[in-house]
């Protein structure tokens, strides 16, 4: 089918509007607002709303330019041209005409086009407004709708389309009314146990029983513990009761065993008693023997004893009686020795004294010398003193003349004398060497070889005509030499005056005169300095006092000597010292010799003394120990009796031991028969175990009374039969379980199988289409494709999804995509199914595209060209509204101006 | 006492009355008794699913006990042996332990009886449980339970107990009784009760027997020295000796094992005099019916035939008297499958227990399997063929798979249909 005409009247905006259409592109092209959507929506209402009606789209399409609405079409269809008018309104008319077909009117008319167009009857009445947009909604995309799914312009068609692939895919393995009912009731049979997900539904009856289950175990262990609990307590009662009858047993046989022990026990006892009375017997004749045995022994001892002693006595007293001789001797010895040392000490004595008021002497002598030495440096010393303060005196006036007022002098002296040379320098010296005229300096005349020296400006005239103005040296410098020549004079006076001499030599004298004063008083100081008056008047001091010191020792020492008189010569002192030193060496050595002999002497008395002591001491202790012997001996004797009494009491004593001794030996023996160690350990044994026994028997008891508690029965359930019960039920359940599970199992498999056969078929049914669509996104997207699916009984396609080659990875849902994207994909749908059903009309349907690539840019507009260049050389006829004709420059097509 | 005569008892199910031995004519001091054992009342039968019914169970063994009054009467019975498991639990709770008092104490005559295994007579034991004295006081005083191995003389008769002391005896209980022992009267029947197996002869296999713990060697005893050892622990009657019987459990309580396993009776025993040989007679007790179908071939809707014949056969009209031990194999088509399940529907309801092992091969026919793969529903008879395919693969479980599925796709496709 191709539209081929189109004449609007009254349309709306449009008064009149023709419009002849390309068979295979268009492009309608206006500005907003001129009418473009009016006219193919006016093309769509004559194709398919009922001309004649009131409803609120016919008057919707009236214009205000007045009269009705009318719509003239002229297309091609079924090998034919048709011609249709339409004039819409409550007197609405249509006529469909075509060559070689007679002209049919109304109804018949309307329902010859909805034949041709494959629709289901021409729309009108109530709901018309919802139901005409569904017609040939897959082939016409309205302003703003590009990018809506295509799927939804399908709803008419899907059942032509779906024809159409069967066909292609040589599938027809689509659901029935009963596949769907099976598959339903299965579902539903599956819904009771599993959820979407797959899992186990709570509180469907597999859960429940698998809950059921789990209890039943639980409780399986409950009871089996309680069963346990009773036969072990029933163990325990068993145990408790054999333990109590063992450890009875072993309880009476312990008291027996204890009984019999005690009596033999007694029997040690009395034994054991009857052996200590023996061995006590036996001790003292024991004792007794051994005391009088050991006294014999002691006396015999102490006998010898005293005999020794007393033989001993004897050289011991000779001994003591020539060392006391011999002492007497030496000791008679010393005491001469000593007389004559004390003599000669006596006689040194009065040497020395007489020595030691001789060195005074001398002394005295000897200190008066050098008294007198001092006492005549110091005379000398008074001496330069006195001339010393004579110089002071004589130099005090010149005191002035110091050599800086000198020097100060000579400055000024030599200051006036440059004045005076400076003021020389400046006179003129004129000299007349020849004159044929009369030469006068001023008033004085000057002849030839005359010198004269000018000082001050003159005139010097030659004859009479040549008059000479001379200044020497220029008037003012001259002046200042005067002036400075006048105050050095005045300076240097000043300071004569100020010194009182008349000039300068005199100065010169006086300075001269001071400095030689000065030179004399230095060289008197240093000799006053070299004769050291302080240590002269020490030194006389000291020897005053030598001589004092001196003449009181001498006058002490004198007193003691029998004569004595003051001799004042040194010399002859000198001799007497020297006799008396000879003679004092004499004695010394022999006060020496006396000295050493006494010393000598002591220390053998000493010895003497100390060993007849030691011999004194010795023999006086020899004779206690034989008076203590004697004591001891007559004590002992009296108790135990001479010799024969001794031996005869020893005798007896040793007989009534042996006794003894046989008595106790074999009353040990008897005792060692009965076995009382052995009696003792089995005694504390069985003790013991009856000790034990007896706890035991308590904690038996104790057991025994608590296993009787734990195995009264309530009687309120039989814990056997609940465990039988319990067991029971879990293998009733496990096997319901199986049984259960494995039903849900094979209905999960077969609704599985029944729906992937399903799957199966819709998917089959999807590759056509599928495939016609991959060309057209080839071009858009250089790659991918879309993937369809079909409703379970293929009524509808319900998925639409894209995957797009370069374009990102994986897979959108069409409503995923942007809106660029969904309406360019939308355009390759809608062409591809557009070329599936156009085989039903002529191979050609007309497709419009109202303002449908809004969202996409440039770039992918010239891509859309393309695709729609495609779709026009498949057969189809596209009509491409737009306000922006500049976007389809070589669409290709023809292009319609609308103003 | 009157003439010897053959006494004939109705069975409660049976018509038929089972006569062991004819009895022989008596002398005046003949003592005449009844032996029982293993009541074991209060058995939970844990293995029913179904509370209600297992109560029914338990109730039933307390009737049949009860029952046993009317038939002491009628015999005039001079007392009542039961040999052991008188209660199943050592712990019963007190609402058995009430019930069963009452119920011994409805038989008037003395009732002698040994602990068995079930309920033995060691520390903590139901005998001697406070509660259990008072009842047995109250409800049964004519109940002698004998704890320890002694002889109980009567005026008639010496009943020489065996009785399980503890949980686990490894000995032999009635060794004490190897030499006779002294000072027994020798002028009236000396009566052995013991509870275990014997020599040759054991319930080996019996899920809740003493086995092997309790053996009792009946060829130890002195020939002669006694006159009848009523024996229990095997739920079976048999004997075992010239004098020595297993009078089994009163009432079934279990799937029988092997065709001389003849339980639900008791033993009527007559002696003469000291040294007589007993006349022994059984009467079946039994309430409860409990069928064995082992090894049944069911193929095609014929089998399904056979099978429901022979239930009818076993059961009758009866719902709520019987346990159902049955086993099927063969192979059905998907229409007999759901046959034969709504055919065990009805047994599981009628029957107290029915335990069902099936081993049937759910092949669908021919013209099943077209209706499945050969229809207009394409997902149906792709996955149909599919799962055709698959129930002939090698892999047993992959084809027992297959199968089910198939048959569930034919059940979901029915029940659709069906609705539709």
């Amino acid at each position: 089918m191709k539209l081929l005409f189109a004449h609007i009247e009254n349309y709306r905006v449009h008064r009149e509007l023709k419009v002849d259409l390309d068979e295979s592109l268009n492009l309608i092209q206006g500005p907003n607002e001129s009418g473009k959507s009016t006219l193919v929506e006016a093309v769509h209402r004559a194709l398919f709303l009922k001309a004649k009606g009131t409803s609120e789209l016919h008057r919707a399409m009236e214009s205000s330019h007045g009269g009705e609405p009318k719509v003239t079409l002229e297309f091609d269809a079924r090998g034919n041209r048709y011609h249709l008018e339409k004039t819409f309104g409550s007197k609405g008319t249509t006529v469909l005409s075509a060559s070689g077909m007679s002209q049919l009117t109304g109804g018949e008319a309307e329902a010859e086009l909805s034949s041709i167009l494959g629709v289901d009857g021409v729309v009108a009445g109530r709901g018309a407004a919802s139901t005409l947009p569904n017609r040939w909604a897959h082939l016409w995309v309205w302003q703003g709708q590009s990018s809506n799914s295509p799927l939804e312009g399908l709803s008419e068609r899907a059942g032509d389309l779906r024809d159409k692939l069967q066909a292609q895919s040589g599938t027809d393995l689509l659901s029935s009314a009963q596949d769907g009912q099976v598959i339903d009731a299965l579902s539903g049979i599956c819904a009771q146990t599993y959820t979407s997900t797959g899992k186990l539904k709570s509180g469907s009856e597999l859960h429940r029983v698998s809950e059921a289950l789990e209890s039943a175990h639980e409780q399986y262990a409950e009871k089996q513990e309680k069963v346990n609990a009773l036969h072990q307590a029933a163990d325990d009662f068993e145990r408790a009761s054999s333990d109590l009858q063992r450890h009875g047993q072993s309880l009476e046989n312990s008291q027996k065993q204890l009984k019999e022990v005690a009596s033999k026990l007694k029997l040690v006892e009395q034994s054991r008693s009857e052996l200590k009375d023996k061995s006590q017997a036996k001790q003292e004749a024991e004792t007794q023997l051994k005391s009088l045995e050991s006294a014999d022994q002691d006396i015999r001892k102490l006998d010898d004893r005293l005999k020794q002693l007393q033989a001993e006595g004897e050289p011991m007293a000779k001994r003591l009686d020539e060392q006391s001789r011999e002492f007497e001797e030496q000791k008679l010895g010393l005491e001469a020795a000593i007389k004559q040392r004390t003599e000669s000490n006596e006689c040194l004595n009065y040497k020395r004294l007489e020595v030691d008021v001789w060195r005074a002497q001398l002394s005295i002598l000897k200190e008066e010398k050098r008294l007198a030495e001092f006492e005549k440096r110091l005379e000398k010393i008074q001496q330069l003193r006195e001339k010393q303060r004579e110089l002071e005196r004589k130099l005090a006036p010149l005191n002035p003349f110091s050599a800086s007022a000198i020097k100060k002098l000579r400055l000024l002296e030599s200051q006036l004398r440059d004045a005076k040379a400076e003021l020389k320098a400046y006179g003129l010296k004129i000299e007349v060497l020849s004159s044929d005229q009369a030469v006068k300096l001023g008033n004085k005349a000057l002849d030839t070889g005359s010198v004269e020296t000018l000082n001050e400006s003159a005139e010097l005239h030659v004859g009479d005509g040549v008059n000479i103005r001379l200044t020497p040296g220029g008037a003012r410098n001259l002046r200042e030499a005067q002036d400075a020549l006048a105050q050095a004079q005045d300076h240097f006076d000043t300071a004569l005056k100020t010194l009182a001499v008349a000039g300068m030599d005199e100065a010169e004298e006086s300075f001269q005169k001071k400095e030689n004063g000065e030179r004399e008083l230095k060289s008197l100081e240093a000799a006053l300095k070299d004769s050291d008056p302080e240590g002269a008047e020490q030194g006389r001091q000291q020897a005053e006092n030598a001589i004092s010191t001196a003449q009181a020792r001498r006058d002490a020492l004198a007193k003691d000597l029998k004569e004595f008189a003051v001799e004042s010569d040194e010399a002859q002192i000198e001799v007497k010292l020297s006799e008396l030193e000879a003679s004092l060496n004499v004695m010394q050595s022999e006060y020496k010799e006396r000295n050493a002999r006494e010393l000598a002497l002591r220390q053998s008395v000493e010895a003497a003394e100390k060993q007849l002591q030691v011999l004194k001491q010795s023999q006086e202790q020899h004779l206690a120990q034989e008076r203590e012997l004697g004591v001891e001996l007559k004590v002992k004797r009296d108790q135990s009796g001479d010799a024969e009494q001794r031996a005869q009491q020893i005798n007896r004593l040793r007989a009534r031991f042996d006794q003894a001794a046989e008595a106790e030996k074999a009353q040990l023996e008897a005792l060692q028969r009965l076995g009382p160690e052995q009696l003792e350990m089995d005694q504390k044994r069985f003790t013991s175990s009856l000790e034990r026994d007896q706890q035991h028997l308590e904690a038996a008891r104790d057991r025994k009374i608590a296993a009787e508690t734990r195995l009264q029965s309530s009687g309120l359930s039989d814990p056997e039969a609940e465990l039988a019960e319990a067991q029971a039920r879990c293998e009733q359940l496990e096997q319901r379980y199986e049984r259960l599970n494995a039903k849900a199992e094979l209905h999960r498999n077969l609704l599985e199988r029944m729906q992937g056969k399903q799957r199966q078929a819709t998917q089959a049914l999807a590759k056509p289409l599928e495939a016609a669509v991959r060309p057209y996104l080839q071009m858009l997207f250089g790659d991918g494709k879309i993937q369809l699916v079909w409703s379970e009984d293929g009524s509808r396609l319900e998925q639409f999804s894209i995957e797009r080659g370069t374009l990102g990875s994986g897979t959108y849902g069409f409503e995923n995509l942007s809106h660029g994207a969904r309406e360019q994909v939308a355009l390759a749908f809608r062409l591809a199914v557009a070329e599936l059903l156009a085989a039903d009309h002529d191979r050609c349907l007309p497709m419009v595209l109202d303002d449908a690539f809004t969202h996409s840019d440039r770039a992918r507009i010239e891509k859309i060209k393309t695709l729609l260049y495609r779709g026009s050389q498949q057969g189809l006829q596209l009509i491409v509204l737009s306000c922006h004709p500049e976007n389809y420059q070589s669409l290709g097509g023809q292009e319609i101006g609308i103003a | 006492m009157n003439e010897p005569q053959i006494l004939v008892f109705p069975s409660r199910v049976d018509a038929e009355p089972t006569v062991f031995q004819e009895r022989f004519p008596l002398p005046f001091m003949a003592i005449k008794f009844l032996h029982t054992a293993d009541l074991q009342i209060g058995k939970p039968f844990a293995s029913l699913e179904d509370a209600s019914k297992r109560e029914r169970l338990r109730q039933q063994r307390l009737a049949t006990v009860q029952s046993l009054a009317s038939m002491i009467e009628d015999e005039a019975l001079d007392f009542v042996v039961v040999c052991g498991d008188l209660f199943d639990s050592a712990t019963p709770d007190k609402t058995t332990v009430s019930a069963l008092c009452s119920a011994l104490g409805s038989l008037k005559v003395p009732v002698y009886a040994i602990p068995g295994n079930h309920d033995h007579g060691g520390p903590g034991c139901i005998w001697q449980q406070a509660f259990f004295l008072r009842e047995q006081e109250q409800l049964a005083p004519n109940l002698k339970v004998l704890l320890e191995p002694e002889p109980l003389v009567t005026e008639d008769y010496v009943i020489l107990p065996c009785p399980l002391q503890r949980r686990h005896v490894s000995g032999d209980p009635s060794a004490w009784l190897r030499s006779a022992p002294e000072g027994l009267p020798d002028d009236r029947p000396r009566i052995v009760l013991a509870h275990g197996s014997t020599q040759g002869f054991s319930s080996k296999g019996e899920e809740d027997s003493s086995e092997g713990i309790n053996q009792i060697e009946l060829g130890l005893l002195p020939e002669g020295a006694y006159d009848y050892i009523a024996l229990g622990d095997w739920h079976g009657m048999k004997q075992v000796g010239q004098r020595a019987w297993f009078s089994g459990t009163p009432e079934q309580d279990r799937y029988g094992k092997g065709e001389n396993n003849q339980p639900g009776h008791v033993l009527t025993v007559e002696i003469e005099s000291r040294g007589a040989m007993p006349s022994v007679q059984a009467t079946k007790t039994s309430a409860i019916g409990w069928h064995t179908l082992l090894g049944v071939q069911v193929d095609g809707d014929a089998g399904l035939d056979e099978l429901e014949s022979t239930l009818q056969g076993a059961m009758g009209t009866r719902a709520g008297q019987d346990l159902v031990k049955l086993q099927v194999e063969g192979s059905l088509s998907l229409a007999g499958f759901a046959r034969f399940e709504s055919m065990m529907e009805s047994l599981r309801a009628r029957s107290l227990d029915l335990r069902l092992s099936a081993e049937l091969e759910a092949e669908p026919s021919q013209e099943e399997l077209d209706a499945l793969t050969r229809r207009d529903d394409p997902i149906i008879s792709a996955v149909a063929l599919e799962l055709a395919r698959e129930s002939g693969a090698e892999d047993a479980e992959v084809a027992g798979n297959a199968r089910s599925a198939l048959r569930e796709l034919h059940l979901l496709v029915a029940k659709g249909e069906a609705q539709s």
